[in-house]
């Protein structure tokens, strides 16, 4: 059975009302002007010939892609051409880490504590906390030089109020 | 005024008979591109006219419609990549152009969906280069009522005589769906036809 066959006989079953009309050429009553097929092609084909293309920008991507390279597929160019810049920025990025580390290692101490704890988004958690650690050592060091012995009493009666018992069992 | 004689004339082969191969390997060169599109023309714009045509009824628009799908082919032809048929790489741009020219035209309208369809129903009439009888007026009026893109299935069926696969390229849709489609679609028509030729 023909493909055409095929079709009529599936409407034949679908609804013999509508292949009945169908045989019989009731299908349509549309007309046209009778020159308007010859006036079609010459209106396209003068719009064509006025008009330039307005080639997009992908357009003109495609095109020079199938120009540069025939035969690929401009997915896979833009693909290999997305992994090379990929590649780029990752290389660009790791020499900046290195002249990072090159200034890092020029700074001191307290240049750098003062950076992590200025800048402490920056950084994880384990890195703030020993820095913090760092700088309570300090705070507990050195201001204590410069206290009365009143301020001095005053500290140690707050430190021993907040210290807990198995705390002090361990200092002493 | 150039009647439409029936479905027999859409398969009418241009004289030449030139094969849509040479037709893209002409378009596809700087050179013979015009010559190609002079081809393509001859071949296809009937074709793609009625097609258009029985999707946005009205003459006039169907002119706008086929102009603007014509221009978009003779622009796009470097993106055809054989992958489907010239064919249905026409039909779809066609069908597209058709289905958007709709979708504006609702938007534009501020009656609701019903009562646009029946506007377009009532257009026929209306249509200087209509001149259906009585059964001709009611398939279209019924036609038109469908929703569009099971118009497209229908007429690509019916009128077109499409295969499923070729419809399934031109729509992108699944066979399946395309099958039930049509289902649904000659049901619908034939039983708005019954009720109102009868009535």
């Amino acid at each position: 059975m023909s493909h055409k066959e095929n079709i009529r006989e599936e409407l034949e079953q679908e609804s013999p009302f509508l292949a009945r009309m169908k045989a019989e050429d009731k299908s349509e009553g549309f007309t046209v002007p009778p020159t308007y097929f010859r006036e079609l092609q010459e209106d396209v084909l003068h719009r064509v010939a006025q008009k330039p293309a307005a080639v997009s920008l992908r357009e003109r991507w495609q095109a020079f892609i199938n120009h540069l390279l025939p035969g690929v597929h401009p997915v896979a160019v833009l693909t290999g051409l997305a992994l090379v810049v990929v590649g780029i920025w990752w290389v660009a990025q790791d020499t900046t880490m290195v002249s990072g580390e090159q200034i890092l290692a020029k700074a001191s101490e307290e240049e750098l504590q003062a950076y992590v704890t200025s800048n402490t988004d920056a950084f994880t958690t384990d890195l703030i906390l020993e820095v913090a650690d760092e700088e309570a050592e300090l705070d507990l060091l050195l201001p204590v030089d410069n206290f009365s012995e009143e301020e001095a009493d005053q500290l140690l009666d707050d430190l021993l109020e907040e210290i807990d018992e198995s705390t002090l069992q361990e200092i002493l | 005024m150039a009647k439409r004689s029936g479905i027999k004339t859409l398969f009418v082969q241009t004289p030449g008979g030139i094969q849509d191969e040479q037709i893209i390997q002409w378009l596809q060169q700087s050179a013979t591109v015009d010559r190609g599109f002079r081809a393509l023309l001859e071949k296809y714009q009937e074709r793609l006219y009625w097609h258009v045509r029985r999707m946005v009824v009205e003459h006039d628009d169907a002119n706008d419609v086929i102009q603007e799908c014509l221009v978009k082919v003779y622009r796009k032809i470097n993106t055809f990549r054989g992958k489907s048929s010239l064919y249905t790489w026409l039909y779809r741009i066609a069908t597209n152009e058709a289905l958007t020219f709709l979708r504006k035209q609702k938007r534009k309208a501020t009656q609701s969906i019903d009562d646009e369809d029946l506007l377009l129903a009532e257009r026929l009439h209306a249509d200087a280069y209509f001149d259906g009888d009585e059964a001709q007026v009611q398939l279209q009026q019924a036609i038109v009522r469908l929703p569009e893109k099971q118009r497209a299935v229908f007429n690509l069926r019916y009128f077109e005589e499409m295969s499923y696969k070729e419809m399934s390229e031109v729509l992108n849709t699944s066979q399946g769906a395309l099958k039930a489609s049509y289902h649904h679609a000659v049901k619908k028509i034939e039983h708005y036809v019954k009720t109102n030729v009868s009535s």
